[in-house]
């Protein structure tokens, strides 16, 4: 073999080497501009469709396109090619040439599909490519006889493709356009209104490493077009390189014209159209003409993409704007550029080559679109050709290839949260790599947000307003347990209910809604303004009013409405009870002339009685007569009261005293046990409930035996001896006054209650229930037991439903000074107590330093923010709603949290606007405690917050 | 049929198998293939084999029409046996014009077979104008120079790979023929 013929051998090989490179550049460039989910997906496409389109090339394709003519349409031998001979070295060379070139037509066509084909579908395309489009177009161009004369009916013509704008570009560029008709557009790519989204590619540095490897390959695509190695090739170089420069510069050139920021991916595209137009005619043309044909081929690849925006046909990578039309447009520019020099003729026909360009171009065109198209079409009907939208969605490096990264993992874990809401579980975390530390940081995230939201969950399931939320179809989309209970449902179950018939049922069989007649009628969509809705509540028998007050809101596009319910009937029965102790005033006044009249006679009375004590004290106790007992007795009592009467008239009230008054109560019932004085007492069953407190009470204990004994046997009368009836005490504090029958004022009470079980009492009967004799027992004075409650400075009070019984309260002063044990010794911890209502801080300071707390006090943040600097603290327990500080009601709470972040801030309020609670909890706040307080409830949260703090 | 084979009430996993099966098929029939068009397969000329004590004979007569002839043989007995290059070259009508104007043909002599292949050159001016590389009386490859002597190729000599398969025959025969423009 002659040192030509070799040296034509290795550069054949060598430009194959280059345009194998080719596949690495498409695999960059396509994997680089589609989205990272499908990038396996990509580079695997390209990666298989280089074995696939090869193996069939050797097997059919290189016969249908080399082998000996049939009339110029295709080859009918050298199917599974091999040869054998002196020739075989350089056969076998060429062959592995035109392969490279085949499996190059195929991949373009990976690119403008990406995103959406199902693996399988891909496979057809290369096949079918590899087979019908490629073979038979490279026969009318590029196959030859044995003395290589042109014997494709193209060529013949006179059809000129030196490397193939049209046999490979073009035909994979009108394969593409096919497929892309048929499938559709990528989800997303187009929005509702038809307008083009930009879908971001996932790596452009990978995409401009794909395109460098291009414009490398193709001086091994266009040069080894020879098939041999001779004085040609150094032109056709020249001609490449400057029509890759010519199509990126005319790209960079009209950046200015687009008023855009200069485009990357149309940058490399413009590279690659230029190379894409110069391809066919590099062989033919002079330097000049290259780089217009290559800045030509760029302006057409812009003009291209245009066009397929709009006409709304989604090309993932560009491959029909880079090799379909500057494809046609190098295959054209051969007959307006070919040089007749470099030809070898005298002078070129150019209106002729033009017309046999022409339509090979038509021709081309018209096989390569047509053919994949029907093909295609029919199999649409019997395959799916794209995959499902979820897949899409999902990407197809997981639904096509079940690819499982650590990204894919944390993506899992996040849609787990977003799905079930469930914070209390982590993300993986992969140690050592980007996303681990991403994930590490959403954990991060998510603790600071379930710290947030248990919060806020607790504020939302303890707060005694309801709170419900439904869309804009009015469809209840959740509640809280103050509204469930409100309206006795399952906040659960509330879900889907209808927010007219939760909150103005027309058929509930226990409430009915009472609108007064000039209310305007309840709207609950009505957002930011507060409508009242009266209940009737038909078991109790008792009108009930809530404020409603809606706010809109949205969330994922959907309008969202939280209404938020607050009950407000104890308001509007203090206003009711306001006007009943007008009446009461009007009757004092009337009162104090039989005061007077009392007041001359009580001296009188107290010295008979005490005569008659002291004569049934002096006679002879021989002669046991039970009636002399009872005189002694009676006449004792009337001591009592008569002294306690003369005390209160000197003092204005009974002399009390601090007892226990759990002790006192157990010996009291067991006193009147065991005396029965009445048979009620014996015959009914008195249960006892008694607060575990250790609190005592202020009393007149004589005073309040006979109270007791007076309400008790009303008790017992109603509940009757089947029933019961429970005596209870408690400790109640009240930030505010309670308006029952009586209007009760804000401070600390211990409170006895008696319960029964009886028919209840008509609420017309209540107003005056303490006026007078009972009205159904005209032995019970419920008038004195009153008087003489009022005079140990307690109140009395009923409060009844009918059916249901009754319930008799006494409130008690607290002997407060005595209870409280003062700062202790050794203080386990400090709490900052930021309060301005001075019964609340006497409460809380006593409850606190029981548990051996040092307790700080201010009435103002200024204050408290000054007690801080000077000492330490552990717990700050802030009231929101400081009458002295002018400020937002966040504010001090923001003023402490800010310069003491590490120290936990419990915020307190009695009717606090949810909005601004909602703000300190998501800005940091430890807790929430809801006033009127409950003494174990301060003292758990309290000690909680101290001891995480110390554990901090 | 083949559609029907591999698309109806084809699933995805079933349609590969069925390609797996017509891959098979297809692989059984490629011992029924063969090479494509190759120029091995045309009777490309060889060169004769070397032989010692070859004697050349070269004859230049201006006044006939085959005015040089050219041969080398060997003796095998008493008979002369051609066994190389042999070339005729014919003038013209015009005598004075015989060594710028004229048809050359050489050919080769195997053992005193002579070749089927020959190659025919045309001269004028002193310019070769036309060289035909006959391989048989149907295939020849025919090379024109315009009067400068330049190639002159014709559009479609342009199409790729037919100029570089043309080129390889061409440059067989003139290594055989030891030929220069």
């Amino acid at each position: 073999m002659s040192n030509e013929a070799l040296l034509d051998i290795l550069w054949i090989l060598l430009c194959a080497g280059f345009v194998f490179l080719m596949q690495a550049g498409f695999l960059c460039l396509e994997s680089g501009v589609t989205r990272s989910k499908n990038s396996i997906n990509v580079a695997f496409k390209n990666i298989v469709d280089f074995g696939l389109a090869v193996l069939i090339y050797w097997m059919v394709s290189y016969g249908l396109m080399f082998g000996s003519s049939a009339a110029g349409w295709v080859g009918t031998d050298g199917f599974f090619f091999r040869i054998t001979g002196e020739e075989a070295p350089f056969q076998y060379s060429v062959f592995i040439f035109q392969a490279m070139f085949c499996a190059t037509g195929a991949t373009i066509i990976s690119g403008a599909t990406a995103e959406r084909l199902p693996f399988y579908v891909y496979l057809l395309i290369t096949g079918i490519f590899s087979i019908l489009v490629y073979p038979f177009v490279g026969h009318w161009v590029w196959a030859t006889d044995y003395l290589g004369d042109a014997s494709g009916w193209l060529a013949q013509k006179g059809f000129l493709d030196f490397a193939g704008s049209s046999v490979v570009h073009s035909t994979g560029g009108w394969v593409s356009l096919a497929l892309i008709l048929l499938v559709g557009p990528r989800l997303g790519r187009f929005d509702k209104e038809g307008k083009a989204v930009e879908i971001p590619g996932s790596n452009m540095p990978l995409a401009m490493l794909g395109t460098i490897l291009l414009i490398f390959g193709w001086f091994g695509f266009n040069g080894g077009s020879t098939l041999s190695f001779g004085a040609g090739v150094p032109l056709i170089l020249m001609n490449t390189l400057l029509g890759a420069v010519g199509g990126m510069t005319i790209v960079l050139a009209m950046i200015p014209f687009t008023r855009k920021l200069p485009d990357p991916g149309l940058v490399m595209n413009g590279a690659l159209a230029g190379l894409v137009g110069v391809t066919a005619n590099c062989n033919l043309t002079g330097p000049v003409a290259a780089i217009i044909i290559g800045a030509v081929g760029g302006l057409i690849m812009m003009g291209t993409v245009r066009l397929l925006e709009y006409l709304k046909i989604d090309d993932a990578v560009g491959a029909i704007p880079v090799h379909l039309t500057p494809g046609i447009w190098g295959t054209l520019a051969v007959a307006l550029f070919a040089n007749a020099e470099v030809m070898g003729l005298e002078s070129v026909d150019r209106v002729g080559m033009f017309e046999t360009q022409f339509i090979g171009v038509i021709v081309i065109g018209f096989w390569s679109f047509c053919l994949p198209y029907l093909f295609f079409y029919l199999v649409k009907k019997v395959l799916p050709l794209r995959v499902s939208p979820e897949d899409e969605t999902a990407g197809l490096n997981i639904s096509e290839h079940n690819a499982r990264t650590e990204t894919l993992f944390l993506l899992e874990d996040m849609e787990m949260h977003a799905r079930t809401g469930d914070l209390s579980k982590r993300v993986r975390v992969e140690p050592f790599t980007e996303v681990g530390q991403i994930a590490r940081q959403y954990n991060k995230v998510i603790d600071t947000l379930d710290l947030t939201m248990s919060r806020l969950k607790s504020i939302f399931q303890d707060l005694h307003d309801g709170i419900i939320t439904f869309n804009s179809e009015g469809s209840v989309l959740s509640m809280n347990p103050a509204a469930g209970k409100f309206y006795g449902l399952e906040p659960a179950i509330a879900g889907g209910l209808s927010a007219w018939d939760l909150l103005v049922p027309e058929s509930r069989e226990d409430l009915e809604v009472h609108q007064p007649v000039d209310h305007e009628p309840f709207d609950p969509f009505r957002a930011g303004v507060m409508q009242e809705i009266h209940y009737f509540r038909k078991n109790s028998r008792k009108d009930e009013v809530v404020e409603f007050v809606a706010s809109k809101g949205s969330f994922n596009n959907e309008v969202i409405y939280t209404g938020l319910i607050r009950d407000v009937s104890e308001t509007v029965q203090t206003k009711r009870s306001k006007s009943r102790l007008m009446s009461k005033l009007v009757g004092a006044q009337q009162s104090q002339f039989y005061a007077g009249m009392c007041k001359q006679s009580v001296p009188v009375l107290r010295n008979l009685s005490k005569r008659i004590y002291d004569l049934s004290l002096s006679l002879p106790r021989t002669i046991p007569d039970p009636r002399l007992k009872t005189l002694e007795n009676d006449a004792q009592e009337i001591l009592h009261l008569t002294d306690d009467l003369r005390y209160v008239e000197s003092q204005g009230s009974l002399p009390v005293k601090a007892v226990d008054l759990a002790k006192f109560l157990n010996g009291f019932l067991q006193k009147l046990v065991s005396e029965a004085k009445h048979p009620e007492f014996s015959e009914t069953e008195i249960k006892i409930d008694l607060d575990d407190t250790s609190l005592h009470g202020l009393i007149a204990p004589s005073a309040l035996e006979q109270v007791l004994e007076i309400l008790l046997l009303l008790s017992c009368r109603e509940s009757g001896a089947e029933k019961g009836v429970l005596v209870k005490l408690e400790s109640r504090y009240l930030d505010q006054p309670f308006s029952g029958t009586e209007v009760i004022p804000a401070g600390e009470y211990l409170t006895i209650h008696l319960v029964d079980e009886g028919a209840g009492i008509p609420e017309a009967e209540l107003d005056a229930f303490f006026e007078g004799r009972d009205r159904k027992y005209k032995d019970i004075d419920l008038a004195m037991a009153e008087a003489m409650v009022r005079h140990m400075n307690g109140i009395l009070d009923v409060d009844s439903t009918l059916g249901d019984g009754t319930t008799l309260s006494i409130y008690l002063p607290i002997a407060r000074e005595m209870m409280d044990p003062g700062e202790p010794e050794e203080a386990t911890a400090t709490v900052l107590l930021v309060e301005d209502h001075r019964p609340v801080t006497r409460l809380v300071t006593g409850l606190l330093h029981k548990i051996g707390y040092k307790v700080l006090t201010a009435e103002t943040g200024e204050k408290a923010l000054a007690k801080m600097k000077a000492s330490p603290v552990d717990v700050v327990l802030l009231d929101l709603i400081l009458a002295k500080d002018l400020q937002a009601r966040e504010y001090t709470f923001r003023q402490i949290h800010e310069r003491f972040p590490d120290i936990p801030i419990l915020v307190s309020g009695g009717k606090v606007d949810a909005q601004v609670l909602a703000t300190v909890i998501q800005e940091g706040a430890a807790g929430f405690l809801e006033k009127p307080y409950v003494p174990a409830k301060i003292l758990h949260m309290v000690k909680r917050e101290a001891l995480a703090k110390k554990e901090v | 049929m083949l559609w029907e084979f591999l698309l109806l009430d084809s699933q995805p996993k079933q349609l590969f198998m069925k390609l797996k099966l017509l891959l098979l098929f297809l692989i059984s029939l490629s011992s029924l293939g063969a090479a494509p068009s190759s120029i091995d397969s045309l009777g490309l000329p060889e060169a004769p084999e070397n032989r010692y004590q070859l004697e050349q004979v070269e004859q230049i007569d201006r006044e006939a029409e085959v005015w040089y002839s050219f041969y080398t043989y060997y003796t095998s007995g008493e008979a002369q046996v051609k066994h190389g290059l042999w070339i005729e070259r014919m003038r013209s009508r015009d005598r004075e014009r015989h060594a710028s104007d004229f048809v050359e043909t050489r050919r080769i002599y195997y053992a005193g077979e002579v070749s089927n292949h020959s190659v025919v050159s045309v001269w004028i001016n002193g310019v070769l104008r036309q060289r035909d590389y006959i391989l048989s009386e149907d295939l020849r490859v025919t090379v024109k120079y315009n009067e400068q002597g330049q190639e002159m190729r014709g559009a479609k000599a342009n199409a790729r790979g037919g100029r570089a398969k043309k080129e390889r025959i061409i440059r067989v025969f003139d290594n055989v023929y030891n030929l220069t423009k």
